[in-house]
């Protein structure tokens, strides 16, 4: 296997600090940076004297292994390519859209045969685990490009071995979305939208949000859960979901329980932290004994696991990119009043709202680094491609404007997106999505373990982590 | 009943005049592949290289985002087969399947199509074009429907047993049920077998079961003693290409479990392992040695089931 | 093989045509009744798929919505749209008032026929009322499936994909058929596993070395390698045809060769007359099967909207974090239109050919 060609040392937990330090440095920084982004390298090419006419270089754009292929998104996508050739007459970019189950085996077919794209993404960090390796060294393109307003330690992040393979573009940060016709109708305030705020007297924590939870979660004859005359095989409103986190156990763990990894500090045994249990044992209870979370069957009844969307959800813990996806497609919204609010306190005594960042990278395979670059740069600022991707700058001036566009998007609906900027500032670290010897087979077995507890009640969560954590011992020493 | 060695040479002419025998077949031989020729030159042309390819990589370790990295390591992939847990579960899972599905939809398809065969039945057009919607609609579309429709609590499927008052399972969910709720999708892929069954079913010669029945026989002796030695060819056919199927099963199994084999590997077919290691891991090599193991099973089962077609399948034009 | 076709209802001549005309409807009746009840049982997931399609998507996710496509009856009051609801009141008349606001012991309602009279509170739980829905087919889903995928072009493109790829296979099956079939040389069995060979290889495994294949060629972006590939016979239609090949007499041939006709002749005048049933199949399932075709376009026309096949603009809809079940189901009823009405046409020509077909034995 060629894990050991890897050099294995992914900083991932290096960003969320990173990212901490961003907002902290750009709130030191004040909101004295202009709106238009200046450490940008379109603004570089424009201001390049190419007067001398090229021969167009054709640079290809393989959208898929993230967001961006959904058929709201396509329209736009082609729309800026179309504006960005037409701007110019030194690169003819192309599009190529490839649904999200075949993205990375395509790819991977077209590396293999020596036909690959020049540009790929939007890529979080699990794409880039599988494809990290291929990417291209941007260092000497940024050398000499202005990337002040990005936190050093963030783009630092991104250089793995000397390389410099992304310059983050978006960042999302995680919070509670909720229904406040379900509030309304349950007669419950709405929770609290300001860190270290109480919620009816009480301290925001995960403890009070399972009670709150209960309240709001009713079957169809109006029974809360905190009722006797409760009936779980009919339940009309479920109190929280955490949708689309694809049955990752490592990211069910630290969405409840704050976080952790893996990864004893040694950086070969395997573990399962104890915060890491209480917050998984608080989920499964959760779906099996108290019956405010779906389960699995649930969740295919709920708009097919677009849970909140389907209006029966009151609370839903989901990241910024989320807003791509509230309202996906024309139809009528069953959820037609919502807001934001922030996280709870969990067992480990922090807020964690875990986080995921997007990149657009080059394949190192480019024949036209040059001209990849340069398109790169262009899409990864374009105001269009970064509200319908609801992908959060990671340049702290940009995101004025970028909320602007998302309310100009949900309008009559005021969304209190300040929610949005105060979770950023309570990164998960390590990452959930860090960094595990042989980390495809390990995500994999991750998943599987979280599919299990989904679908499976009366498991005893105990017995089940210590046979995950044998079972990563054995894929982690098989790493070599 | 077919001709004997006598019709080698049916011209009147003598094959002496001709060159003798051995010309006569030499001629024959050669008209045969001409007329085999577009085969042999596409399996030049787009099989031979991709397969020999396949079984190359299934000595390396090739993966295929660092296709120059590639390390030649013997049968080492082999040797791992012998010892990898997961793929012996996977092979549990589709001969498992296989055994449920392949004598499930032969029969159906037969029944069906004597069903549709009838002259007692009206509208037999809006019938056969009925039962044979299924397999005009796209794949993923039709996976995404039967999805919906197994449900546990809001599938029609759980709605009807309800009315009827069984309980219903928890098709997707349950290791024992997914079994047998992607053998009824399968049941709808039945229109190719039908068809086939339909044109085996009209070319039997009706005298043979007026025969039949002035002998005194009932429907089942007919249809065991006419109707299944006539058209034992096609069913021949249909079996094998069953079995190839149900081996191969992909694409369902790869919708309603989201390409990871769930629940609790109870959809982890053997091509969906193979799918995993290839273009989840990236195991390359490991994956066309996994190729490689089904082709010798399935090519092995072909194999005896043509050489024991001799006894049970009729031919009535074979030489 | 002649089959004879006995007409429905002509009486026999002789005793009782009465009877024998009720005894023959009986059966047919009964007959039709059963295929009518399992066809409608076989079809029921074709029955959602339907309804699904003509549903708004809030429906598909509202607890207590009709099986059937429907939308919630609704009363405008201040700008806002109300629904409707059965509301029984302590005097023991049901009333149908719209929902204002609900709670959970009690509710607001506005009633339709009287909104001056102000807000009505109503003590109960709002959760156990039974809504208004009246049936309403949501044309919309197809026409938004329509436009959004560019439907008459990718239609066009799959017309166009699946049928030159099936004028290959059908001619180039026919002729190794029966070259398999009729004559005998050197390593034919063989050769015939050879073919099988091919098709039981998972594909999986043969598509980077096929890719690079098609890459050196220039193939990739184009409809090449969806349709030159057929015209070389594969293995699916070569092994029916032959099978059925292998049923036809070889008396038949002799004749032929007897009127001093080459292999070719025969093969044109006796083989492809008699085996009319078993080549129209063989024309049908590849086109269908090439009609939805789905993971080889999508791989060598990646980046080519304007020449994917229906299937691969279909899964446009079906994208991981916004799954639009109605449009998905809506596109794959209108991309199944052209094969089922070619179905229900061609069978005819199907059954006609067994039936003139044969030898008088």
């Amino acid at each position: 296997m060629n894990d050991n060609q890897r050099t294995g040392e992914w900083p991932w937990m290096r960003i969320p600090v990173a990212l901490a330090a961003v907002v902290l440095v750009g709130a030191a920084c004040g909101s004295g940076a202009s709106p238009t982004p200046s450490g940008t390298p379109a603004a570089t090419a424009t201001e390049a004297p190419s007067a001398t006419p090229c021969t167009p270089v054709e640079i290809e754009w393989y959208v898929g292994l993230g967001t961006g292929e959904n058929e709201e998104q396509i329209p736009q996508e082609e729309a800026v390519v179309a504006a960005f050739n037409d701007s110019q007459d030194c690169i003819d970019l192309k599009l190529t859209v490839v649904d999200n189950t075949e993205a990375a085996d395509t790819l991977a077919t077209r590396i293999a045969a020596n036909d690959a794209p020049d540009i790929i993404g939007p890529i979080g960090i699990r794409a880039l685990q599988s494809f990290g390796d291929q990417l291209l060294d941007l260092g000497p393109y940024i050398a000499d490009v202005d990337l002040s307003e990005i936190d050093q330690s963030l783009i630092d992040a991104y250089n793995v071995g000397g390389k410099q393979i992304g310059i983050p573009m978006a960042v999302y940060p995680s919070f509670i979305y909720y229904n406040k016709s379900l509030f309304d109708e349950a007669e419950l305030a709405y929770p609290p939208h300001e860190v270290g705020a109480q919620y009816e007297g009480q301290d925001w924590t995960w403890a009070t949000v399972r009670e709150l939870a209960m309240k709001l979660t009713v079957d169809t004859n109006g029974n809360d859960a905190t009722s006797a005359s409760f009936d779980p095989a009919n339940i009309d409103v479920y109190g929280l979901d955490a949708q689309f986190t694809e049955n990752d156990a490592r990211a069910w763990s630290t969405v409840f329980g704050g976080s952790g990894s893996v990864l004893a500090a040694d950086g070969t045994t395997a573990q399962w932290p104890d915060n890491w249990r209480t917050g998984l044992q608080y989920f499964y209870d959760g779906i099996w004994k108290d019956h405010f979370v779906p389960n699995q069957t649930a969740v295919q009844a709920l708009a097919a696991g677009n849970t909140f969307q389907s209006g029966r959800i009151a609370m839903d813990v989901v990241h910024q990119w989320y807003t791509c996806c509230v309202y996906p497609g024309e139809g009528t919204p069953a959820v037609t009043d919502w807001d934001i609010a922030v996280l709870p306190v969990g067992p480990d005594g922090n807020i964690t709202s875990k986080l995921h960042a997007d990149t657009i990278g080059i394949l190192d395979s480019t024949e036209n680094p040059d001209q990849a670059f340069e398109a790169l740069g262009f899409l990864s600022q374009s105001p269009e491609l970064i509200t319908t991707w609801g992908a959060m700058p990671a340049i702290e001036s940009q995101r004025a404007a970028f909320f602007e566009g998302l309310d100009e998007r949900f309008a009559p609906l005021e969304i209190d997106w300040n929610v949005s900027t105060l979770m950023l500032a309570y990164p998960d670290n390590p990452s959930h999505e860090a960094f595990m010897p042989n980390f495809l087979e390990a995500d994999s077995a991750n998943k599987d373990l979280g599919s299990k507890l989904w679908t499976t009640p009366g498991l005893d969560l105990d017995a089940e982590l210590d046979a995950q954590v044998e079972l990563l011992q054995g894929i982690f020493d098989s790493a070599n | 009943m077919s001709t004997t060695q006598a019709a080698i040479e049916p011209l009147p002419t003598s094959p002496r005049r001709r060159g003798g025998w051995r010309a006569v077949r030499e001629r024959e031989s050669l008209t045969g592949l001409v007329f085999v020729a577009p085969f042999i030159v596409g399996f030049i042309l787009f099989s031979a290289i991709p397969m020999v390819a396949s079984l190359v990589l299934s000595l390396t370790d090739f993966d295929p985002r660092e296709p120059d990295e590639i390390h030649f390591i013997g049968l080492a992939n082999y040797q791992q087969m012998l010892t990898d847990p997961v793929l012996h579960e996977s092979l549990g899972v589709t001969l498992r399947f296989a055994l449920l599905v392949v004598p499930l939809t032969l029969a159906a398809a037969l029944g069906v199509a004597m069903l549709v065969n009838s002259k007692l039945l009206a509208g037999r057009n809006v019938f056969r074009t009925l039962f044979y919607m299924p397999m005009q609609i796209p794949l993923v579309a039709s996976t995404i429907v039967w999805i919906g429709v197994l449900h546990a609590t809001t599938g029609w499927l759980n709605y009807g047993l309800e009315a009827v008052g069984l309980p219903g399972p928890n098709w997707l969910q349950s290791t024992f049920w997914v079994g047998p709720a992607l053998g009824l999708m399968g049941l709808w892929g039945i229109g190719n077998m039908m068809l086939i069954f339909l044109a085996g079913l009209q070319s039997v010669p009706t005298e043979l079961y007026d025969a039949a029945k002035v002998d005194g026989a009932g429907s089942w002796a007919s249809f065991r003693h006419v109707t299944l030695p006539m058209i034992s060819p096609v069913l021949f056919y249909n079996l094998i290409i069953a079995l190839i199927a149900a081996f191969q099963y992909f694409t369902q199994a790869f919708v309603v479990s989201n390409g990871r084999g769930d629940p609790d590997r109870a959809t982890l077919f053997f091509n969906l392992n193979l799918y995993r290691e290839a273009f989840g891991f990236f195991h390359m090599g490991y994956a066309s040695a996994l190729a490689w193991l089904l082709f010798v099973i399935v090519l092995g089962l072909t194999v005896v089931l043509f050489k024991t077609a001799g006894s049970w399948v009729f031919a009535g034009g074979e030489r | 093989m002649t089959a004879l076709a006995r007409p429905i209802g002509r009486p026999r001549a002789a005793s009782g045509p009465l009877r024998h005309h009720m005894r023959r409807f009986g059966a047919i009746s009964a007959v039709t009744l059963v295929a009518a009840t399992i066809v409608s049982a076989f079809l029921m997931p074709l029955a959602y798929m339907v309804a699904t399609a003509f549903k708004d998507p809030s429906q598909l996710t509202a607890v207590d919505a009709p099986l059937y496509p429907a939308a919630p009856e609704v009363f405008v009051y201040q700008g806002k749209e109300l629904k409707v609801y059965d509301v029984p009141t302590p005097d023991g008349t049901i009333h149908a008032w719209a929902l204002l606001q609900p709670h959970r012991e009690d509710a607001i309602f506005i009633d339709p026929a009287n909104p001056g009279a102000g807000e009505i509170t109503w003590i109960g739980r709002p959760r156990t009322l039974a809504q208004h829905w009246a049936f309403s087919l949501k044309v919309d889903n197809f026409t938004a499936a329509w436009e959004t995928i560019d439907f008459p072009r990718l239609f066009l493109n799959t017309f166009g994909i699946a049928g030159l790829s099936t004028v290959g296979a059908v001619l180039s099956g026919i002729c190794v058929a029966y070259g398999f079939s009729r004559f005998r040389f050197p390593g034919r069995n063989g050769l015939f596993i050879l073919m099988l060979a091919t098709i039981i290889l998972p594909f999986q495994v043969t598509l980077i070395p096929s890719y690079a294949l098609y890459l050196a060629l220039g193939w990739v972006g184009t409809w090449w390698p969806l349709i030159i590939p057929h015209f070389f016979a594969n293995a699916y239609n070569v092994f029916l045809l032959r099978q059925y090949f292998l049923t036809i007499p070889r008396e038949l041939d002799e004749a032929a060769m007897i009127d001093g006709a080459g292999p070719f002749r025969i093969l044109r005048s006796v083989i492809v007359p008699q085996a009319v049933p078993a080549i129209i199949a063989v024309t049908l399932f590849h086109f269908f099967w090439a009609w939805n075709e789905y993971f080889l376009p999508l791989i060598y026309l990646q980046g080519k909207p304007d020449l994917q096949p229906l299937a691969v603009g279909l899964a446009r809809f079906n994208a991981l974090y916004s799954q639009q079940p109605t449009l998905i189901q809506a596109a794959a009823i209108m991309a199944m239109l052209l094969p089922v009405v070619l179905f229900f046409l061609a069978q005819r020509a199907f059954m006609r050919g067994v039936v003139f077909g044969g030898v008088e034995k």
